[in-house]
């Protein structure tokens, strides 16, 4: 027998008195993930589709000297085909960031007369069926003049060099100085000086399960294009395209519904979706791609390498460090992108978790001839805080210092919380010295030189490291005017649209793309609360669709804002609802003050008097469909509300660099445990404590799946993610093979521990989490650099150490010390 | 799945494959498709028929020989290995190294014909089949013939047996002394930086370094050290002194060549005090 009673979906939560934050409410989006029912970009298909693959360049660093596609367009099933030289007749360079000379990259959907990184798109083809497509860009011919590539961002800016991009002298693309506090005076005071000379963050990135892709259909008799794409930041995506199609914003439309990981790396799909357009409107039929694999690794947008140069800690006998001087040099690959802005991100986490107050940075960007970077989980604070973890480490050891009590020597404290750092960011709350016993308990610090022996008499080396990081979320986008004065952007925004409906429904509607972050879930545990109804009895539309006129400019799911920018709009927009319905009520009720209506249990009621009630679905009912009944003063309450949340930013000082640029600072202190072979150079993270602090967790199960996503994230970073190339451009980790993401077996068993500091300056508390700072990555060469002290005190240098570095280590350990200098006054 | 165009074949009996295989000058022999298929999909290679064996149940069977050897259908899957009776009563160290095989899913596709006939340098069972003197039976349109897994290495991806023809039986002789292995995998269960194996049988050993040359080298050198029957930990280790001098490995993204000089010496070190552990 069929059948055919579907039977409703509850999630059976108690509501507890305090209401659903803090309650592990079960997550709204999780049925029809794991039945199979999800929604994402590659199952949406149209009639008549067409398949578009990408021819890319083999080359690092080439001229394009002819393009043929006769052969391609000849073969029975291709649709067409787009070239660089139809996009730049028919569309102009993206907009750049950076003032010159980084303002003077010229950017286009595909590779104009020049390629400038292997994988690079040069052809787009289109064609019945993928197959096809790919049979076809087979068919293609590019003739390349290959030029001298340059790959490594210590020589780019050498006077013998190859130039990438015309009018960017010494591949520089944005260059900038900033001095806080009194450096040359905290040097004075020192007694010793420690100087590393060069400190390196090795290029990686995410990998998320579901690669980039979009299906775009363009509407010739409106001359409108609807993207259905996974891109996470559409109003970054549609400032970038509408000036280079020449069209109009409201032309563009993005749809998503379900997105599987976005990590930042879906930020700048903008390319491949200007191809697309193009190819849409050129074969009018729908268009369809889908990144492979292979291609995510050579093109998709990079984390940014970076290198520390003449690192100099300026420290008291008591082991107090007044700040830091260096000179970095960030690699940016070979197009800018969402670039230069990385050059001013990482300021955001200045002295780390540190009362570091005298600083001094030269800050390089330079380009190479490798994949474009772009933001990545932790985006440009992550390869900083992992620049003080290692400083911190360095340090201690050189000047035999306890770890553990330097950093709660150096450590911000509870009590000077809102603390303003020297660069005038406020760190709004947090308690740096409890997260960090909490996590030295999780891996019982206390039995470490016990655990050491056992494990040295089975030829082990045992270490134990720390790492301790911030996210810094809600990001004030006036800090963009640091790297180009004549930006004109500044704070942020985030919408959400709260209704109830004709039969008494509650639709909340969101301007952020989640990615798995669960927006559904706690979107709806802040509108229960509101208007007295359970998680279940709200409907939040899943994905993003700009037409439903939901968003702002700064609308998106990226740098760790939901909690605060995401919620704080449902939280507005909840609020707004609630104040109609309390007003329609009062005077349907027979003109009562709205602040005597209670929402509880779906009615709205008189306090004190509960049989006196409207339920929603008559208020609904009045407002949408039964316009009589409402009276005529109250003709203004559409029971529709939108809300913008603007954060409270101020206009950041150009001219020292200086203003609060996030709004929140979570707290990251996590604490690992290696074992080193010491015979091999390979280890394994035997035991692992994370202790976040995100000030009010709305969902701690949410939170804590995002603890154990970053941690993955950086425990994957310090051990085998790398995206290796060789000296001619080659990208030597193109796929899972060599570049080998941390699998189930990788995983220590992670054990989590939490304090909640509410952060003052949010409408819940709350702090934006969902990056992490990559605490894991220091903690691991943290526990490295311990494990190896009794074979010859090796320094950790770099982030990423695959076995192959600790062997090195160990087999001259001497050599990794010539990097380090202690000098006593 | 993005293949040039190919065609497919199922056949139903080995006489059908071979008869299949030999037809076609490119045609190619699907097992598990671990590693085929991907190769197929990155267009590395581009054969012109796929002859799939999977319905020749013929080829995964796992048996006991009379003289108490181990034979291996080449269809036989990792886990079968990892779950065979046979194989743990006569040689436990084929099921051990299976088991360390990427993960469950490769390992129900996974097949050790498939292992040893993509012989990619990396693998585990190239100088697992070496060490234990395995012989690979191979049958063409002419008839079958056996090589010795020593000689059944000829390149990189590249076997003694060649077009028109298929491994159908792997075969090992009977428990020696013991058997052992040992690997430096990227993280826990990724590609081998370097493996080795070692047999240790009455007067002598038999060692097997993988990963360092495009197919198994033979460590003759300190076979012959450890032709006597001191198997001690100083023994062992003195024998395998010079080892990594002796070899030309290549560099790449994971180890210098140095490093796997460093590595086939621990390796072989541990493969065979592995196997002493177990005489």
């Amino acid at each position: 027998m069929t059948e055919t009673t579907v039977a409703p979906e509850r999630t059976e939560t108690e509501a507890p008195q305090r209401g659903y934050i803090g309650v592990n409410v079960p997550r709204k989006e999780d049925k029809r993930l794991v039945q199979g029912e999800g929604l994402f970009v590659d199952d949406v298909k149209r009639h008549g589709m067409a398949y578009v693959h990408f021819v890319r360049s083999p080359y690092a660093h080439a001229r394009i000297a002819s393009v043929d596609v006769s052969k391609a367009e000849a073969l029975d099933g291709v649709y067409g085909t787009l070239t660089g030289d139809e996009v730049a007749e028919l569309t102009d360079p993206f907009f750049q960031i950076a003032p010159p000379p980084g303002g003077h990259v010229k950017d286009y959907a595909l590779a104009v007369g020049r390629v400038r990184h292997v994988g690079e798109p040069v052809v787009a083809v289109a064609a019945r069926t993928r197959e096809l497509a790919r049979d076809a860009a087979d068919l293609v011919e590019v003739e390349y003049e290959p030029l001298d590539p340059i790959v490594d961002p210590e020589r780019a800016a050498d006077p013998d060099a190859p130039q990438l991009h015309d009018d960017v002298p010494s591949n520089t693309i944005w260059n900038g100085h900033f001095d806080y506090g009194d450096y040359d005076g905290a040097l004075a005071a020192a007694d010793k000086v420690i100087r590393i000379k060069r400190l390196h963050f090795d290029r990686f990135s995410s990998t998320p399960l579901e690669t980039s892709g979009a299906v775009v259909e363009y509407n010739r008799g409106t001359g409108q294009w609807t993207l259905h794409c996974n891109n996470q930041f559409p109003g970054f995506a549609i400032i970038m395209m509408a000036p280079a199609l020449r069209t109009g914003m409201d032309k563009l439309r993005f749809v998503s519904q379900d997105v599987g990981g976005g990590f930042g790396n879906k930020i700048c799909t903008h390319p491949q979706l200007v191809a697309l357009c193009l190819l849409s409107r050129k074969l009018k039929r729908a268009c369809q791609w889908t990144e492979w694999r292979t291609e995510q690794h050579m093109a998709n947008s990079h984390g940014n390498e970076r290198v520390f140069l003449d690192v100099e800690v300026p420290v008291t006998d008591d082991g107090l460090m007044l700040g830091f001087k260096a000179r970095m040099i960030d690699d940016c690959g070979a197009y800018t992108r969402y670039e230069p802005l990385g050059c001013i991100i990482w300021a955001q986490v200045t002295p780390g978790a540190y009362r570091w107050r005298n600083v001094r940075v030269e800050f390089t960007q330079v380009c190479t001839n490798k994949s474009p970077c772009g933001p990545n989980r932790g985006y440009s604070r992550m390869q900083h805080l992992w620049f003080t973890e290692r400083v911190m480490d360095v340090v201690a050891d050189e000047l035999k210092l306890d770890r553990v009590a330097v950093r709660k020597k150096n450590y911000i404290r509870a009590d000077e919380m809102p603390y303003e750092t020297p660069n005038g960011c406020i760190y709004d709350s947090g308690d740096y010295a409890l997260c960090l016993d909490k996590a030295l308990e999780l891996v019982d610090y206390e039995s470490i030189e016990e655990r050491r022996r056992e494990a040295e008499s089975r030829g082990k080396l045992l270490g134990v490291g720390i790492g301790s990081t911030l996210d810094s979320g809600t990001n004030n986008f006036g800090q963009a005017t640091l790297v180009n004065p004549e930006l004109q952007y500044s704070v942020n925004n985030e919408v959400a649209s709260v209704k109830l409906d004709i039969f008494g429904e509650i639709v909340v509607t969101l301007g952020t793309t989640p990615q798995g972050q669960g927006h559904e879930t706690t979107a709806a545990q802040i509108v229960a609360d509101i208007l007295g109804v359970t998680p279940d009895d709200v409907n939040v539309r899943p994905g993003h669709d700009s037409y439903w006129n939901s968003h702002a400019g700064f609308s998106g799911t990226y740098a760790s804002q939901f909690a605060v920018t995401g919620l704080g709009a449902v939280k507005g927009a909840t609020e707004m609802l609630a104040d109609q319905i309390r007003t329609l009520a009062g005077a349907v009720l027979g003109g009562v003050p709205p602040e005597q209506i209670e929402l509880a249990e779906g009615f709205a009621r008189i306090k004190g008097n509960p049989e006196a009630a409207l339920p929603f679905m008559a208020c609904g009912a009045i407002v949408n469909a039964n316009n009589a009944v409402l009276p005529l003063e109250l003709r203004d309450i559409t029971l529709n509300c939108r809300y913008v949340y603007v954060p409270p930013h101020q206009l950041p000082d150009k001219e020292r660099k200086y203003g609060n640029l996030t709004l929140t600072y979570a707290t990251q202190i996590h604490a690992c445990v290696v074992e080193v072979d010491e015979e091999t150079g390979s280890y394994e993270i035997v035991d692992y404590g994370a202790v976040d602090d995100c000030g009010v967790r709305i969902n701690p199960q949410i939170v804590e799946g995002q603890v154990h996503g970053a941690t993955a994230q950086a425990l994957g970073a310090a051990t085998h993610e790398t995206f290796a190339y060789d000296e001619q451009g080659n990208l030597l980790t193109p796929n899972f093979y060599d570049y080998h993401v941390p699998h189930a077996l990788d995983m220590p068993p992670l054990k989590t521990g939490y304090i909640e500091s509410p952060s003052p300056f949010t409408p819940l508390g709350a702090k934006g989490m969902g990056e992490g700072g990559g605490a894991g990555l220091s903690a691991v060469c943290s526990a490295l650099q311990d494990a190896l002290r009794p074979v010859g005190r090796p320094i950790v240098y770099d982030s990423c150490n695959p076995y192959w570095r600790v062997w090195e280590m160990l087999r001259d350990p001497a050599k990794t010390r010539e990097n380090v200098e202690v000098e006593t006054r | 799945m993005l293949l040039r165009e190919v065609e497919y074949a199922r056949p139903a009996s080995v006489d059908d494959a071979i008869r299949l295989l030999s037809e076609h000058p490119n045609a190619r022999a699907l097992a598990g498709g671990q590693t085929l298929v991907n190769v197929m999909k990155a267009r590395a290679a581009a054969p012109d028929i796929l002859v799939d064996l999977n319905r020749l149940d013929d080829l995964r069977s796992v048996g006991v020989t009379p003289d108490g050897g181990l034979e291996l259908g080449a269809m036989a899957t990792y886990t079968q290995l990892v779950g065979s009776p046979e194989v743990h009563s006569t040689r436990p160290i084929v099921a051990e190294v299976a088991s360390q095989i990427a993960d469950v899913q490769v390992r129900n596709r996974g097949t050790i014909g498939g292992n040893v006939c993509s012989a990619d340098p990396t693998n585990h069972f190239l100088p697992l089949m070496v060490a234990l003197d395995a012989t690979m039976t191979i049958a063409g349109v002419d008839g079958q013939r056996t090589v010795p897994a020593e000689q059944f290495f000829l390149g990189v991806y590249f076997t003694a047996a060649g077009p028109g023809e298929l491994l159908t039986r792997i075969t090992i002789p009977p428990a020696r002394r013991g058997d052992g292995f040992a690997a430096v995998p990227i993280g826990a269960d990724g590609t081998c930086i370097v493996n080795a194996a070692a047999t240790l049988e009455e007067g002598g050993a038999r060692i097997a370094i993988g990963c360092v040359a495009a197919t198994p080298v033979r460590a003759t050198e300190m076979e012959s050290v450890l032709s006597g029957a001191d198997v001690s930990d100083e023994r062992i280790s003195e024998a395998a002194r010079g080892l990594g001098a002796s070899l030309d490995p290549p560099s790449d993204v994971h180890a210098s060549a140095d490093y796997r000089r460093h590595l086939a010496e621990v390796c072989a070190v541990r493969a065979v005090r592995h196997a002493a552990g177990r005489s």
